[in-house]
């Protein structure tokens, strides 16, 4: 197999040697092979694999590679160096999960908190998102303010699990 | 004599149009007003100038910034649109200001005509707490429940009288926003404030009334049209798959209305109607029990997000009739098929042609439906929709837009009618199937999930149904997927690290004006 798809899923490696001529792709998948022909049609790629045929879309983002078939789409990250030093944070590093904005920062530095406590409170879209302890522990770091837009995966809050 | 009397005679009740919404719900009806052939304006706040629906009109002003309270709430900044573009008439879609008595009379005082009912009409029927009143003294009983609850203390003691659980709920919106369950004492607190909150911030009024929990229920609505004297209903939608209070998929007929209780939540629905000398479209709110009981819920006093459905089986267009009856036309007139009102045709008679097979909606949203529905941001690198005889979609995105984080993730809604249900079923997924967007996470997997759950096709569909159960994403990615990545990754054109500027299917390439920011 001369080619490999090098990409990652929800950090699990999705790492695919495959062959192409012409219009054939054979893949490795390991325990076994699939063979198919894919042909451009316009917007979709047609993958044909014995008696059934599918039709998927695939496009290329800044750091990731989406691919839609029947209405699934899959996205699946590039697997460079970088990417999975900086890949999703330890339980005690509150994210934010969407681009929006603080409304209000429940979290103090220093303050004990349970499982389940309000730490930050981020509006998107309109609705409001409660982020809340993962765990017991005491509140490290602070990193936003009420008001603030945030981005996604923005660091809000450290927390020191309750060891 | 406002200016829609003085085109009456010619045939086109406005001279132009604005369109004070954005998105989906823009593009549509700047859709009708091209078939009317009446000038259309949008307006766009900043972030949305590059958007599909800016360029959905003859003409679009930028009315402010990202924020919508600065942009499509700020009344003062549409009117001004309105008046230097000359616009005669204002139709708000739904949400922003589209159940705001006071931008109504604001319009009024203006000389433009606001695309929807009187804003007497709206204040008797469009706010939660006046309409419960309402319907409870024409012996349409409401959700047992309160209708003013000042304070967290108040609220705790209604929500003993009726027994928790309860809802809590803006008096001044719709739309799941400022809505919050309420399980007992002790969550009230937390609850109230949240729903308080997010009430002023979507609707400027944080004013809440409190409503038992009716469990299990299915949310089924009856639309409206009437012209300040007559109403005439155009049957039921159900409605009861949700998320946050918010509707996925919603269908008609419902299989679970039987035509006694039909009948019945249409006379209910008409008599709102009448006694608010109601005109232009509504829907009023039912929550039916197991046994086919049903409680009034709420009004809308404007076009719903999910009228396609009604529009699918009755072949008419409530955008067009909303324009006709804000024109001063009857509700005859308004129904009559386009190429002129029958002539003497005053008093709301039967439907030109009865409701026609099943139609069923589902809503594609920028959301992670299998991790708690998280709005999702991003830019659509690739879309392609599905074509078919019955089926309709509804859109307000292209390939190459940026999806903001300050608006709805409502993206599009796509509409299948058939036959019966099980056609309409079929239909609708195979258009999902048949849809690709890729750049931005949406629900399309989950809503072919609904589609294709026993209890969507059982017809066992609940309010609690989406949210009671743990939906997952598809575990693996299918061999088909791969032999199109592998595929597309050896293409020639993919290949010297450029893929973004060169390949064919870039979103760059379809930008043109809007920049690459």
């Amino acid at each position: 197999m001369s080619r490999r798809l090098a990409l990652r899923r929800g950090g699990t490696p999705v790492a695919v040697p495959y062959e192409r001529k012409g219009d054939r792709v054979v893949l490795d998948l390991g325990d076994r092979r699939f063979e198919a022909e894919v042909k451009r049609e316009g917007f979709w790629l047609r993958v044909r694999s014995g008696e059934s045929a599918t039709r998927c879309a695939v496009a290329r983002g800044r750091r990731q590679m989406w691919v839609s078939c029947d209405g699934r789409t899959y996205v699946l990250d590039e697997d460079r160096p970088e990417a999975a030093a900086t890949g999703a944070g330890s339980t005690d590093e509150i994210r934010a999960p969407m681009t929006g904005r603080v409304v209000q920062v429940a979290a103090e530095k220093g303050a004990s908190v349970r499982e389940g406590d309000l730490l930050v409170t981020i509006e998107a879209m309109k609705m409001e998102f409660r982020l809340t302890a993962p765990e017991d522990g005491v509140v490290s770091e602070v990193r936003c303010a009420a008001g603030e837009r945030v981005e996604l995966g923005d660091l809000l809050v450290t927390l020191d699990p309750k060891a | 004599m406002s200016p829609a009397r003085a085109d009456y005679a010619v045939g086109k009740p406005f001279r132009k149009v604005l369109v004070a919404n954005r998105g989906e719900i823009a593009v549509r009806v700047c859709r009708t007003l091209r078939e009317m052939g009446i000038p259309s304006v949008t307006v766009t706040s900043d972030a949305d100038r590059g958007s599909p629906h800016a360029r959905a009109g003859d003409e679009s002003v930028t009315i402010g910034p990202a924020p919508a309270a600065e942009s499509y709430l700020n009344a003062s900044a549409i009117l001004d649109a309105a008046r230097r573009t000359g616009a005669e008439a204002i139709h708000p879609g739904y949400g922003f200001l589209s159940e705001n008595a006071a931008f109504a009379a604001e319009c009024r005082v203006a000389g433009i005509v606001f695309i929807g009912p009187a804003p007497e009409s709206m204040a008797r029927l469009g706010d939660k707490s006046a309409a419960r009143r309402t319907a409870a003294s024409l012996g349409v009983p409401p959700v047992p429940g309160a209708e003013e609850v000042p304070s967290v203390e108040r609220a705790v003691t209604e929500a003993e009288r009726v027994g928790f659980p309860v809802m809590l709920k803006a008096s001044g919106g719709g739309g799941g926003r400022g809505m919050r369950l309420v399980a007992s004492a002790s969550e009230m607190k937390s609850a109230y404030e949240t729903a308080r909150r997010e009430a002023a911030s979507a609707f400027g009024n944080d004013r809440l009334l409190l409503e038992k929990y009716v469990h299990p229920a299915r949310h089924v609505e009856v639309q409206i049209l009437a012209d300040g004297r007559e109403a005439t209903a155009l049957g039921e939608r159900e409605c009861s798959l949700q998320r946050r209070h918010q509707k996925l998929i919603e269908e008609s007929p419902s299989a679970a209305v039987r035509s006694k209780t039909r009948n019945a939540m249409e006379n209910a629905a008409v008599t709102l109607a009448k006694a608010a000398e109601y005109a232009g479209v509504m829907t009023a709110e039912f929550l039916m029990g197991a046994d086919g009981s049903f409680y009034f819920l709420e009004v809308n006093t404007r076009l719903q997000v999910e009228h396609p459905v009604t529009e699918m089986r009755s072949g008419l267009d409530l955008v067009r009739a909303q324009i006709l009856i804000a024109a001063g036309r009857s509700v005859a007139e308004a129904l009559a098929p386009s190429g002129g009102a029958a002539p003497g045709a005053a008093r709301a008679g039967p439907l030109p042609q009865p409701l026609r097979g099943h139609a069923i909606e589902a809503r594609l949203c920028a959301e992670d439906a299998y991790h708690g529905f998280l709005p999702q941001t991003g830019t659509i690198l690739a879309l392609a929709w599905h074509e078919e005889d019955g089926v309709r979609i509804d859109s307000g995105i292209a390939q190459g837009q940026s999806l903001s984080p300050y608006y709805d993730s409502l993206l599009a809604k796509i509409i299948a009618h058939g036959r019966d249900r099980e056609d309409a079923r079929t239909k609708l997924l195979r258009a999902l199937r048949g849809t690709a967007l890729l750049g931005v996470v949406t629900n399309q997997s989950f809503l072919i999930d609904l589609l294709e759950d026993r209890s969507f096709m059982e017809a066992e569909t609940f309010t609690h149904t989406v949210e009671s159960r743990e939906w997952r994403a598809p575990a693996d990615i299918p061999d088909a997927a791969l032999a199109a990545l592998a595929a597309f990754s050896s293409e020639p054109r993919a290949q010297g690290g450029a893929e973004e500027d060169t390949d064919r299917y870039s979103p760059w390439q379809r930008l043109g004006a809007w920049g690459r920011s």
